[in-house]
């Protein structure tokens, strides 16, 4: 029986996985056919990506029910409310040790569950997930996004985020962004398992326990991860390609 | 020349067969004094029981400055606001069902009354607010989580009171559950919604008309000293009772009391008071000459023709404008019956429901 093909159809953090493909080659040559592809939209007049809609609906059709396609859209919404500091500053409070019981003045408190709605209600809108899944008979998975980075390397690294300066609107804090995150990914989870859709969690030896990126993972950007954590990931899809548990 | 008798001078609503037997069912309008005018910037906020939501809704939807102090954060959508209860009412405090609580959220609201009460879990190990039981749809994380949103909430409640320009109430209940160590008093029995039930920390009890005129009185002398131009508005619940806990009572017995106490010492602060007015949406509902309709088949669900008439007759006569019978039906629903008319509020979140939950 001829390995599963794996076809993983995303944005931009489809990039991790192109580039850590030859790492991950060189260490699984016997995998089956493997092929990355952001698909293609557009955003001021400037068109991203490399794989448009109607050929994206080709290569699914094409897919049998044992191969893989695994999806990377939804997840990003930790960003784009939360890693500039809102002109109304939030917190959110760490659900196992609250230990920072204390909200800062000025800072709207959001309840870990309203913001979890704030993101379902956001992802169940989603249409290209639905849609991709709708054509094909392969399995089908969604990874998660990469956690959130260190203040001081975002900080570093970012000038403007979504037309707006870094130096004049602040990061939220990144534990802060790391809770945003982990409460993005369970509804993320939730959202797909409505959809009949398997959930990729990051690779196990790149978080850390605030729900950071660990930094030797990190792109050389704000919220991206690199060729080492894409080939990570292709290793977590080479196991469930195989059928075997993920570690 | 002297008339024969006084009643010759009352004007026609003073006489039952002109003002309610001989008059057709949407002319019927039963309002008595009632000097408040609101204008189109008038800051009008609301809170009460269940029957509170619809007035809450229809002021939205009529052109009114329904006020909300507490609208949650600017990333939040309408509709995320609105399946977390922003905009429910002018707070996010839930239902406020007795006098009792109205007066006990103004002196928490003011850090006069902090309860001992601490954080209730339901069944499914949800943390809630025992004063707010149902506000926080997936409950809160933890017991901080749920204290720092409650201090923002009763923040908001300072800054509406403060800013409000008129404040209607609707009154529910006379029956409470209050905790015995500090007398704190629950929107719902514990255990019911969350909590558990202790007859050790747990008291049942059915306000008196003095309870009733005394808490009123007692709110409005902490909301004067916020706000000494606030105006406010008292009506009654016309929503049956779910359950009664009172000692041997039928429910409808138990119904009757609780109105009927509501409906007098409304009536009471209003004469003794000037910034208190009444408005009879206890009577636009449940007068016979409706002879029921304005229920649902549940005989408690309050059906949209007859928020309808209740809205139609304030807006009259706090706002100067005349609206025709059918012209809030349309605006507020396009459904054809009168099940799903009253079915498309139910999903106002009235806690009694919880009382009758099958176990």
């Amino acid at each position: 029986m001829d390995n599963p093909r794996i076809v993983v159809i995303g944005d931009s953090h489809t990039r991790a996985l192109l580039k850590g493909y030859e790492d991950f080659r060189q260490r699984f040559p016997s995998t089956g056919q493997i092929s990355i592809h952001w698909l293609q939209s557009e955003k001021a007049g400037l068109i991203r990506g490399d794989l448009s809609l109607t050929d994206a609906e080709t290569i699914l059709k094409s897919l049998a029910p044992n191969d893989l396609l695994v999806l990377s859209f939804m997840g990003t919404l930790h960003n784009i409310f939360g890693l500039l500091q809102h002109e109304q500053p939030f917190w959110v409070l760490d659900a196992i040790s609250p230990d920072d019981n204390n909200v800062p003045a000025g800072h709207y408190l959001f309840p870990r569950s309203m913001l979890a709605t704030l993101f379902e209600h956001h992802h169940t809108k989603n249409k290209k997930v639905p849609l991709l899944r709708h054509w094909t008979r392969a399995r089908v998975y969604h990874l998660a996004t990469p956690p959130p980075k260190a203040d001081s390397f975002v900080e570093a690294k970012t000038k403007i985020y979504r037309d707006r300066a870094v130096s004049e609107a602040g990061i939220t804090p990144q534990r802060i962004r790391g809770r945003m995150w982990s409460i993005e990914m369970e509804c993320v989870s939730r959202v797909c398992k409505t959809l009949g859709i398997g959930f990729v969690a990051p690779p196990s030896p790149t978080i850390m326990s605030d729900y950071l990126l660990r930094s030797e993972y990190y792109e050389d950007d704000a919220t991206h991860a690199n060729a080492t954590y894409g080939a990570l990931v292709l290793e977590q899809l080479y196991l469930l390609a195989a059928d075997t548990l993920i570690p | 020349m002297f008339p024969p008798n006084p009643y010759k001078l009352l004007p026609d609503k003073a006489f039952w067969r002109r003002s309610v037997a001989n008059r057709a069912k949407h002319d019927v309008d039963p309002v008595g004094i009632f000097n408040l005018t609101i204008l189109e910037q008038t800051k009008v906020a609301t809170a009460g029981s269940c029957f509170a939501q619809h007035i809450a809704r229809h002021l939205r939807k009529s052109g009114y400055n329904y006020y909300v102090a507490e609208n949650g954060h600017p990333l939040l959508s309408s509709e995320v606001k609105e399946l977390n209860n922003f905009g429910t009412f002018s707070a996010r405090y839930g239902n406020i069902y007795t006098a009792r609580q109205l007066k006990q959220l103004a002196q928490r609201a003011l850090g006069v009354f902090r309860p001992d009460e601490g954080a209730w879990r339901n069944a499914t190990g949800q943390i809630l607010d025992p004063f707010r039981p149902t506000v926080q749809p997936g409950g809160f994380s933890s017991e901080a989580e749920m204290l720092a949103d409650r201090a923002q909430h009763l923040n908001h409640v300072r800054e509406m009171f403060a800013n409000l320009d008129v404040f209607i109430f609707t009154l529910g209940l006379t029956e409470c559950w209050r905790s015995k160590s500090d007398g704190a008093v629950f929107p719902l029995c514990p255990g019911v919604e969350g909590g558990d039930f202790s007859e050790e920390s747990y008291g049942f009890y059915n306000q008196s008309v003095d309870d009733v005129v005394n808490d009123i009185n007692d709110f409005m002398s902490m909301l004067k000293a916020m706000n000494p131009t606030a105006q406010v508005v008292l009506t009654v619940s016309p929503v049956p009772l779910m359950a009664t806990a009172e000692p041997g009572s039928h429910v409808l017995d138990a119904t009757t009391y609780s109105k009927a106490v509501l409906r007098v010492a409304a009536e009471s602060i209003r004469k003794e008071r000037s910034d208190v007015h009444y408005f009879p949406s206890f009577e636009i509902i449940t007068g016979i000459f409706s002879r029921g309709s304005y229920f649902a088949s549940d005989l408690r669900t309050v059906t949209e023709e007859g928020v309808s008439h209740v809205m139609r007759l304030f807006i009259a006569h706090a706002g100067g404008r005349t609206v025709s019978p059918n012209a809030l039906d349309e605006a507020m629903s396009s459904a054809s019956s009168t099940e799903q008319i009253a079915a498309a509020f139910v999903d106002v979140e009235c806690d009694e429901i919880a009382l009758d939950r099958p176990s």
